[in-house]
């Protein structure tokens, strides 16, 4: 009878049998064996029984097999990239290199050769475009794999706005900043600035653990806690672009750190093991961030119309201070992780 | 897939009875079958293909979810695969409760009416 049960599974769609098909010959073989231990009456009920649904369960398989296959036909499922695959990789690297690398290439381009300002306008459209359009496919999509650095490139623009908005030039502490060493003050003063990724973090984690209709980013959040470091690994390129501001001839370093941190998100994306997939984004994070210390320190060496009381170490040191905040910032995954689950919480809670 | 519970009812009395089953916690596929069985008073006989219909449809609805646990023994000759309650299945099952009662509410008040 096994054997007949499974030789019927047969007619079921093949990716039904493929994740359903041992657990349904599993079950069927307990309950034939349960049955024949009450008596012949109940086996036969048994066999009667899951004979007449086999029919029915065949033909509304193949219906749903069919709906299945016309819904990936759909627009959005063609964002619905499989892990490892090109595509992830593509969408995932995006930010780094639409936002990031190719503008800034273009630009660097368009400093030698006379680009008409319709086209340089065309680019510029077309790299902002795609960015946000693969931001909110991502996140209307419940934030697979691929959309994390989307969510991350933001988060230092609205800790930007809030250093803006909170800090009070008239607050009594920056005059004795300015007195302190160079080095302190550095420290002190970018950390204002950059440690309010570390409130924006957890808020984001708070709001996923709290509004259902984000619960289940929430969960692949806790389940894979790279995912979070992806998330923050995705705030470097806007804070490269920070770090080179008012720069001239900067494109070289930055299109050079766009790339190794495109490169990180490669290896991340490849990468099996949680230790290795933090590494990489770790690493990539400070080459890139090296990369931008030592640029700076050459093009400040050079010709360049610089302001007196910096130097070309100044702005190595200062670009290796901010590199060292948001290595800080890196680390947070690492702490929530030890944290307990928001639904194990709230099943004690019930409990 | 809509996160309103309400657009989910009525269930039919299996789909009632397997998220039921799995309101205590996560359960493997026979463990349902025979927990409907038990809550229904053995009035609800499911078949196996018939139960996995409907855990394929609940899960695409997110009402249930697969769970694949490795340190967790499901018992000789059960694959290690668990179905467990989502948040919104779990509302969609009070949900169902809270219209069952007040089914049961209303109509013992008409039949107490006649009564009189």
């Amino acid at each position: 009878m096994k054997n007949l049960y499974a030789l019927l599974l047969g007619l079921f769609p093949k990716a039904y049998r493929e994740e359903y098909g041992d657990e349904l010959q599993a079950v069927f073989s307990l309950s034939l064996d349960d049955a024949r231990k009450t008596g012949w009456m109940e086996l036969a009920g048994v066999i009667l029984r899951e004979l007449m649904g086999l029919p029915k369960a065949i033909l509304h398989e193949h219906l749903r097999e069919r709906r299945k296959m016309k819904m990936m036909k759909t627009f959005g499922s063609r964002f619905d990239f499989a892990p490892g695959s090109r595509n992830e990789t593509l969408a995932a690297l995006a930010p780094f290199l639409l936002f990031g690398a190719l503008p800034t290439l273009f630009s660097f381009i368009s400093n030698s050769v006379i680009v008409p300002v319709w086209i340089q306008i065309a680019f510029a459209l077309f790299f902002w475009f795609s960015v946000l359009s693969l931001f909110m496919i991502g996140f209307a999509k419940s934030g697979p794999r691929w959309f994390m650095p989307y969510l991350g490139l933001p988060l230092p623009i609205l800790s930007l706005i809030l250093f803006n908005a909170l800090m009070d030039p008239e607050w009594r502490g920056f005059p004795r900043l300015m007195q302190a060493p160079w080095v302190i003050n550095q420290f002190v003063y970018q950390g204002l600035l950059w440690s309010i990724l570390i409130p924006l973090t957890i808020l984001l984690v708070a709001l996923s653990a709290l509004i259902p209709r984000l619960r289940p980013f929430y969960h692949r959040l806790r389940d894979d806690w790279t995912l979070l470091s992806f998330v923050l690994y995705g705030m470097a390129p806007f804070a490269l672009v920070v770090s080179f501001d008012d720069y001239q001839n900067e494109e070289p370093y930055l299109i050079l750190s766009f790339l190794i941190l495109a490169f990180g998100g490669w290896l991340y994306l490849r990468s099996k093991d949680p230790a290795n997939r933090f590494l990489v984004l770790f690493g990539g994070m400070a080459l890139s961030m090296l990369v931008a210390a030592v640029g700076k320190a050459i093009l400040y060496a050079g010709p360049w119309p610089r302001l007196k009381y910096f130097t070309w170490q100044s702005e190595f040191i200062s670009t290796i201070i901010e590199w060292a905040w948001l290595a800080l910032i890196m680390l947070l995954p690492l702490v929530i992780n030890l944290l307990p689950r928001f639904d194990n919480l709230s099943r004690s809670a019930e409990g | 897939m809509s996160t309103d519970p309400i657009s989910y009812l009525p269930l039919t009395e299996p789909t009632f009875y397997i998220l039921l089953s799995l309101a205590p916690g996560k359960k493997h596929g026979y463990a349902i079958m025979k927990d409907v069985r038990e809550l229904s008073g053995e009035r609800v006989h499911l078949s196996t293909s018939t139960l996995y219909t409907a855990i394929g449809r609940l899960l695409d609805q997110e009402l249930i979810e697969r769970l694949s646990d490795e340190k967790q023994d499901a018992g000789p000759g059960l694959p290690r695969k668990f179905y467990a309650l989502t948040d919104l299945g779990r509302r969609v099952l009070e949900a169902e409760t809270i219209r069952l009662e007040g089914m049961v509410r209303e109509a013992r008040l008409r039949l107490r009416e006649d009564g009189v």
